[in-house]
């Protein structure tokens, strides 16, 4: 990039194309402009950037289907309603026998996991289970594969 | 409070619109879609430079409203608060890996942008009109090796022109460090377009 | 459907309570491969072939190496050091079984600081994958294997 004159920095333009140099420097470097030609090419490089990206997205967006997304969005609305009222009548069902054993099962087979005596879903479950994860990194991912049920942990230093 | 006719753009202010989308009215939640769906489409592209994930994101975003519009406390505008929304969509840690993982589809780079630029070159257009695609396709490929903390604050201002100050709110940043990433941004675009020539 | 989930979820109560925990088992056999993954040419070193096919599914890299291979006789409690290049550590202990599960505490250290910490329930004779530091144009996978003897 070329650099503008020994004057003014190249931030310096940056911040005079938004408006946000204080009051007095904006209005010298805008006189400055009238005579130097390397300020004013860079501030048009400045402004043309943005344009050109303002106006790309401006087509991209008119290709996204929006009639999909108000589908869509339509769609999660209305199963959002049908799962809270699930939520309140379903699982269990009238059968009154069947619910207190389905209780009993989950008691069963929660008591069994946190006694540690073994886990239920061996050995059709993924490879590892993770218990717990301490990192200074605020992302980490845990993935399991589909195939294998490989346990794959991410996570990212940056 | 009478219901309005159901229609694309109805003339409601934001206040009223408000209200009737905490009562959970359908077809307030309707016109706020027709009302903002273009414009954080836009962010989210600029953002994610992809189409499949701009939709997901604004969808995303107005479900988001859906369940939580009664959080919504109006001590800033209803589009200041979308707006954030969607940015911060934009850079869940999960949707950003997505697109690093085979799962997700294989290029950021859009399909679509590549057969536009293809084909204008194959219509024999004017030298000049052709000379402006390869700048804005230069100009893209040089916004796709922006990083994205990068990005997001130039599609702040250059697609809502927001202010150093109105930016640093959004993004929870100083404002100092608003103007370094714009200048950043902008530096490194001319020095890749420069390359490019 | 509901009904025949109830059903199962009985019987599954009932498996659970007769059910009886893994033998008790003095000494497991630990691997820790130190992998290099990259988008360079494409390469896939032949150690890795029990493991490829589930990380091409997942990672975009085309380029798999593998840096280090080394073999762990551990007793639970043992703790055990792989160094790793870029100044990390890979500390690694066994601490126990839960059924048929290793119980392991693994820790990546740099510059003597721990950056990773985890513990996770790992299945006999199986394999966890944890990624990645950025390393050379690339990233280092860790695989870790376990089998109790």
């Amino acid at each position: 990039m070329k650099k503008p004159c020994n004057k003014y920095t190249s931030e310096d333009i940056s911040r005079f194309v938004d408006n946000e140099l204080p009051r007095d420097r904006y209005h010298t470097l805008k006189q400055h402009l009238h005579h130097c030609p390397d300020c004013s090419l860079l501030i048009e490089q400045y402004k043309s950037i943005s344009a050109v990206f303002n106006d790309h997205a401006d087509q991209q967006g008119l290709k996204i289907d929006a009639a999909k997304l108000k589908q869509k969005f339509n769609t999660a609305i209305q199963n959002s309603k049908k799962k809270s009222l699930e939520n309140v009548f379903g699982f269990f069902g009238r059968n009154i026998y069947l619910k207190l054993a389905s209780i009993t099962a989950i008691l069963m087979i929660s008591l069994f996991m946190f006694q540690g005596d073994g886990d239920l879903f061996d050995p059709a479950g993924p490879s590892a289970i993770v218990k717990s994860v301490d990192t200074d990194f605020a992302s980490v991912m845990i993935i399991e594969t589909q195939k294998e049920k490989h346990t794959i942990i991410w996570f990212s230093e940056t | 409070m009478n219901k309005p006719e159901a229609n694309a753009d109805i003339d409601i202010d934001e206040q009223d619109l408000v209200e009737r989308l905490k009562k959970g009215q359908q077809w307030a939640f309707n016109v706020l879609v027709n009302r903002y769906q273009g414009r954080l489409l836009k962010i989210a592209y600029g953002i994610t430079l992809d189409h499949e994930d701009s939709l997901e994101v604004v969808q995303d975003v107005f479900i988001s409203v859906f369940k939580n519009i009664q959080t919504f406390r109006q001590d800033a505008s209803l589009a200041t608060w979308l707006r954030k929304i969607t940015i911060n969509q934009c850079l869940n840690w999960k949707r950003r890996w997505k697109r690093r993982f085979k799962w997700s589809h294989e290029s950021i780079e859009s399909e679509n942008d590549k057969t536009l630029f293809e084909e204008n070159k194959k219509k024999n257009d004017p030298e000049t009109l052709y000379k402006g695609k390869q700048f804005e396709k230069n100009i893209m490929q040089a916004i796709k090796t922006l990083p994205e903390k990068i990005r997001v604050v130039f599609v702040l201002n250059a697609f809502e022109g927001l202010s150093y100050e109105e930016i640093s709110k959004t993004l929870n940043i100083k404002k100092g460090t608003v103007s370094s990433r714009l200048h950043f941004a902008r530096k490194n675009l001319i020095n890749s377009l420069e390359l490019n020539d | 459907m509901i009904r025949l989930i109830k059903i199962l979820l009985i019987l599954a109560g009932i498996f659970c309570f007769f059910s009886q925990p893994a033998l008790a088992k003095n000494r497991v056999l630990t691997d820790v491969k130190v992998i290099h993954a990259s988008t360079g040419p494409n390469y896939v070193d032949p150690s890795l072939k029990e493991i490829i096919s589930e990380l091409k599914s997942v990672f975009k890299y085309t380029s798999y190496r593998l840096l280090k291979d080394q073999n762990l006789d551990q007793r639970f409690n043992q703790e055990s050091r792989v160094n790793l290049p870029g100044k990390r550590v890979l500390v690694v202990m066994p601490s126990g079984m839960e059924g048929k599960r290793i119980r392991y505490q693994i820790n990546i250290q740099k510059n003597n600081r721990s950056i990773f910490q985890t513990r996770v329930l790992l299945k006999n004779n199986s394999s966890i994958t944890i990624g990645g530091p950025q390393f050379k144009n690339g990233v280092l996978l860790f695989n870790i294997s376990g089998s109790v003897q």
